[in-house]
């Protein structure tokens, strides 16, 4: 079943340019809609009738080289593959109803082919389906952005962590000899290049999950549409990130590295992340710190081995997107207003998307809470904490706090549409009636958001909106720039020049010529003059016979 | 019934016969050269339907040549011309015609001296044929030296500046190359006591004297192909001065043919002798990797860009041909044939680009925008062309690139680093051409493909993308 949905996918997605057309791309990106709106319904019902269908194709066969592809329709996949879909069908319809996107077909085109290749990366179980699915959800995130700026950085980055992933993948076939997953149990035992290995591979996903100090890459999509913002962020590349990480735990134990490494980038990522979550004034930026953070926790949770993904990951996507959504809904309500400064006092308006805002904390609590086990509790608490501490700020900023908004927002002031909450209400009570069971603490943390909501004690920070050195300048982006690109380049300078230039150019081709050009010059000498070459060529034959008895003895 | 005796001699034969049917021609009207062309064009596509029944003529995953074809040539020395194939070969052959199909496309509007061009071209493939079909030294020596003449030729008449220097240096490096191959083959041909297969050439066994002098003469005139450093000064100069893409593309190839030299000559058991020298190889490999990666990376010249990538792509085929291990060359074959098709069709793009930018007298930043067709394509073949899951390149890299890591964990990543920084390369070049805030008022002139170029080039990316899937799928039931 997975299979065909699959197939139905991606060749949905390739056939799109060629039936994409100005004229007609509403029709089209409908009729992609309610295809792909009859695909999830297929596939809900499939994993409702407990459909279980092991499907594994041999791809390749040569030589000792065996590649499989595995698209088994097992639960453990269904899981993982729902929440990816829904986020896809939620952002499709806003795609195709919204007024942001110039051409919805090509967006829905690019969710097509991004939700195939998730479905590939979820379902794998070898490391080249696992690369390639990698790197298909790199390339369709590549599409999926539509900003040049955003979208080359996104790239060099996903370069470097493609790259790392795919030389760890190769170290691991070319010491076992093996593709499969399962068999990586045996690199643990006998591995080779153990620590670059487990390094590699963390450096690889903390890339493509945008963790501190890679996060540039995630900020700088604040340029595309909020939505396509969305689905980079939650079913896209960063989830991938993750993925990969666990489908390939047990490399992590292979380095006495692993563990001190995700732990200190998740706890740097969720600081940076509050910290700059809270300063930052360009509500897109806000959005992708919060999911930092959130990164950040998983990242922490797969480091106590204490997450199953299959279970957990699936609800903190769902979470997650709810949460990006809440600051989406104000962005579309504000007739597309950037700046949480200048907004203010919208609860009069908005009380409806103020309350699903609430809900959508409150069941992200829930998840939070649901799984904290005294392993777990600092990370979790800490989690909370800043989740409380951040959603209260901006929510204080965007309902509460001083009207800063200007007359033309203000009047057009208005809950969003139907194609926004209506999917998100379906997410949120999905959530709602999950087997997780609901705790009092849930209570305290929703009490606490709205307590700090009320009095928003960082209220004070808002004034640092005005200070473009903090809004605007991309510090991270000048440190790489510094420190990894002028190197190279100052060094490739010096190597062109003294290596191509001076060596090859000017010593040894000049050489060349000049040697050839006495040559030339000594034998027309010695073919101009007979006296003189006389002399010359018996002294060389002197010299000759000299050099001939000396070396005899 | 095609008679299968024949037929390797006979894609040897269809470029030659459209050479000659050109070189009768005449160029003084314009549709002569319309026809020239035409013809051109028809015999390489007819060449690639006749390589494509060779394909099912052949068991692919069989390994020595096949369909030997043998003629005599001379009784006293008793020397014979053998042709033969093998998946490798026919592989590369079959990439080398899609890639002058290519080119052909990038010359179709050339006006100045089409005739020569497409002459000397279609001699040239032939040549190139030849070589790859060749089975024994005697055959592999004349074809390897054979297509130098009409290559010399291209670049003295399309060479564009500095030429005259550039033909001498490129002039210097093969003839020197000649001479030691040519002396290593005579050798080896009294040492055997007659023309010595190429298929049992890696299994030979030399006495340790004449071992060094043998592989070491073959080698060096192998690596003189190769933009192996000092060798890629000569390489790098020529590329870099070349506009017309179909010369580009020839000039590309010529390291293909040291690179397949080593597959065939490299012994299967190395001696311990030379194993030395091999490792020596290996380091300059890398080196000669990271130093054309660096200079790629911030040169701003569009041509050095590509050959830095070329480059790059061509050294690590090298290393993966030194590993000696059979599945690695395999992979290599499927590899080579995307590479090639990547590097001809992003030349003929970049050389169209580069037209139109001529002809509007404006820079070409950001100048993909004015033509979303051709946009749409380039950055499909960049994605492809840095090794993402769109085409053989991604698979069998990441074979190539496994076997190289298990054997020098350090070579491995200094590889890597390489691919890397020239992916880049790319992707700067791409991001620069698509950069709308820098697009002059005046590109946006720039005229896209016509239908039946973006109908081509989607072809090309359909052909790339089946090559992911499976490398040899045009081929029925392997």
């Amino acid at each position: 079943m997975i299979i065909s949905i699959f197939l139905i996918l991606l060749a949905s997605g390739f056939l799109l340019p060629l039936v994409s057309c100005r004229s007609g791309g509403k029709a089209v990106s409908f009729a992609l809609l309610l295809v792909l709106l009859a695909l999830f319904g297929w596939f809900c019902g499939c994993w409702a009738d407990g459909a279980n269908e092991p499907f594994v194709i041999h791809w390749l066969r040569y030589k000792d080289l065996y590649v499989d592809v595995n698209l088994s329709s097992v639960p453990e996949n269904y899981r993982l593959i729902f929440p990816v879909f829904a986020v896809s069908v939620s952002a499709a319809l806003i795609a195709v109803f919204g007024s942001e996107e110039n051409s919805g077909s090509r967006l829905v085109g690019s969710i097509f082919l991004n939700l195939a290749a998730l479905m590939l990366l979820i379902c794998s179980d070898n490391l080249i389906q696992l690369a390639v699915s990698s790197a298909m959800a790199g390339v369709t995130g590549f599409y999926l952005i539509n900003d040049l700026e955003a979208r080359s950085r996104y790239s060099y980055y996903n370069l470097l962590a493609d790259m790392g992933l795919f030389t760890v993948f190769a170290v691991i076939y070319g010491h076992l000899g093996n593709l499969d997953l399962s068999e990586l149990g045996r690199f643990e035992q006998d591995g080779a290049h153990r620590d670059l290995v487990a390094v590699l591979l963390l450096l690889s996903v903390f890339l493509k999950s945008g963790l501190f100090p890679f996060h540039n890459q995630l900020v700088g999509l604040s340029a595309v549409s909020f939505n396509r913002l969305n689905v980079i962020s939650w079913v896209s590349t960063p989830l991938s990130g993750v993925i990969i990480l666990s489908k390939t735990l047990p490399l992590l134990s292979v380095s006495e590295y692993s563990v001190p490494m995700l732990q200190i980038f998740a706890v740097l990522t969720m600081v940076w992340a509050f910290g700059a979550g809270l300063i930052i004034d360009n509500i897109k930026e806000r959005a992708v710190y919060f999911n930092l953070m959130i990164y950040a926790y998983i990242y922490a949770l797969v480091s106590l081995n204490d997450f199953d993904v299959g279970f957990r990951l699936a609800y903190f996507v769902l979470a997650g997107y709810l949460l990006s959504a809440v600051f989406y809904m104000v962005f579309v309500a504000s007739s597309n207003e950037l700046f949480v400064s200048k907004m203010g006092n919208f609860f009069r308006s908005l009380k409806f998307t103020f309350l699903l805002s609430l809900a959508a904390f409150v069941l992200f609590f829930r998840i939070v809470l649901s799984g904290m086990e005294p392993l777990n509790q600092p990370w979790s608490m800490a989690l909370l904490t800043f989740a409380v501490m951040f959603g209260a700020h901006f929510l204080h900023q965007a309902y509460w706090g001083a009207p800063n908004a200007d007359e033309r927002v203000a009047a057009l002031l208005k809950n969003p549409s139907w194609y926004v909450w209506l999917p998100l209400l379906a997410i949120m009570l999905l959530l709602a009636v999950s087997e997780n069971g609901w705790h009092l603490s849930v209570a305290y943390a929703g009490a606490a958001l709205l307590l700090f909501t009320f009095a928003d004690p960082f209220c004070r920070l808002e004034r640092l909106a005005e200070y473009e050195a903090l809004q605007d300048e991309d510090y991270f982006e000048k440190v790489f720039e510094l420190l990894l690109l002028t190197p190279i380049r100052i060094f490739g300078r010096i190597l062109w020049l003294l290596v191509d230039f001076i060596l090859i150019e000017r010593t040894i081709i000049n050489s060349l010529n000049d040697g050839t050009a006495f040559l030339v010059k000594t034998a027309s000498k010695l073919n101009a003059s007979a006296v003189w070459s006389g002399v010359v060529l018996s002294l060389a034959g002197l010299v000759a016979m000299v050099v001939y008895f000396y070396v005899r003895g | 019934m095609l008679n299968t005796f024949s037929i390797l001699s006979l894609i040897i034969a269809i470029p030659f016969m459209g050479m000659l049917f050109a070189l009768t021609a005449r160029e003084d009207e314009n549709a002569s050269t319309r026809n020239i062309y035409n013809v051109s064009l028809f015999a390489v596509i007819a060449n690639i339907v006749m390589i494509w029944r060779i394909f099912m003529l052949i068991d692919v995953y069989k390994p020595g040549f096949q369909l030997i074809e043998t003629f005599n040539w001379m009784d006293a020395p008793d020397i014979n011309i053998t042709f033969g194939v093998d998946v490798f070969s026919l592989l590369m052959i079959l990439a080398i015609h899609i890639a002058f199909v290519i080119g052909f496309l990038g010359v179709r509007n050339n006006l100045v001296r089409q005739k020569s061009l497409m002459v000397l071209s279609l001699l040239f493939l032939s040549m190139v044929t030849g070589f790859f079909v060749a089975a024994d030294i005697f055959s592999f020596y004349i074809f390897f030296e054979g297509m130098l003449l009409p290559l010399f030729m291209l670049m003295g008449m399309f060479g564009e500046i500095r030429r005259q220097g550039l033909i001498h240096r490129f002039l210097l490096y093969n003839m020197l190359g000649a001479v030691l191959f040519f002396v290593a083959t005579v050798f080896l041909f009294n040492y055997q006591g007659g023309a010595v297969k190429l298929d049992s050439l890696r299994q030979i066994e030399l006495n340790s004297t004449v071992e060094y002098f043998i592989w070491g003469a073959i080698f060096v005139s192998l690596l003189s192909r190769i933009p192996v450093w000092p060798f890629h000064y000569w390489i790098s100069s020529i590329n870099s001065h070349i506009k017309n893409p179909l010369i580009f593309i020839i000039s590309s190839i010529i390291p293909l043919t040291g690179i397949y030299g080593f597959v065939r000559f490299l012994p299967k058991h190395l001696p311990d002798d030379l194993a030395v020298y091999v490792m020596i190889l290996q380091i300059v490999c890398v080196v000669t990797m990271l130093f054309i990666a660096l200079i790629g990376f911030i040169n701003k010249d569009r041509q050095y860009k590509m050959f830095a990538y070329i480059t790059i792509y061509y050294i690590m085929y090298l290393l993966g041909v030194l590993t000696r291990v059979d599945v690695v060359l395999l992979n290599i074959a499927f590899s080579f044939f995307s590479y090639l098709i990547i590097v001809s069709a992003l030349e003929v793009i970049a050389s169209y680009l580069y037209k139109q930018q001529e002809s509007l007298g404006v820079s070409d930043d950001g100048i993909l925008c004015a033509v979303p067709g051709i946009s749409f394509v380039y950055s499909f073949l960049v994605l492809a062309g840095i090794g993402m899951p769109l085409s053989s390149l991604f698979l069998n890299n990441f074979l190539i690139l496994s076997n190289l890591l298990a054997e020098n964990i350090k070579m491995g990543m200094i590889v890597v680093c390489s691919l890397v920084l020239v992916s880049a390369t790319l992707l700067q070049e791409l991001f620069r051409l698509k950069d709308r805030s820098r697009l002059c008022p005046a590109a946006t002139a720039a005229l896209d493909l016509d239908k039946a170029g973006l109908a081509f080039m989607a072809f090309v990316c359909f052909v790339l993308i089946m090559s992911f899937v499976k490398p040899l799928w045009f081929v029925l039931g392997a």
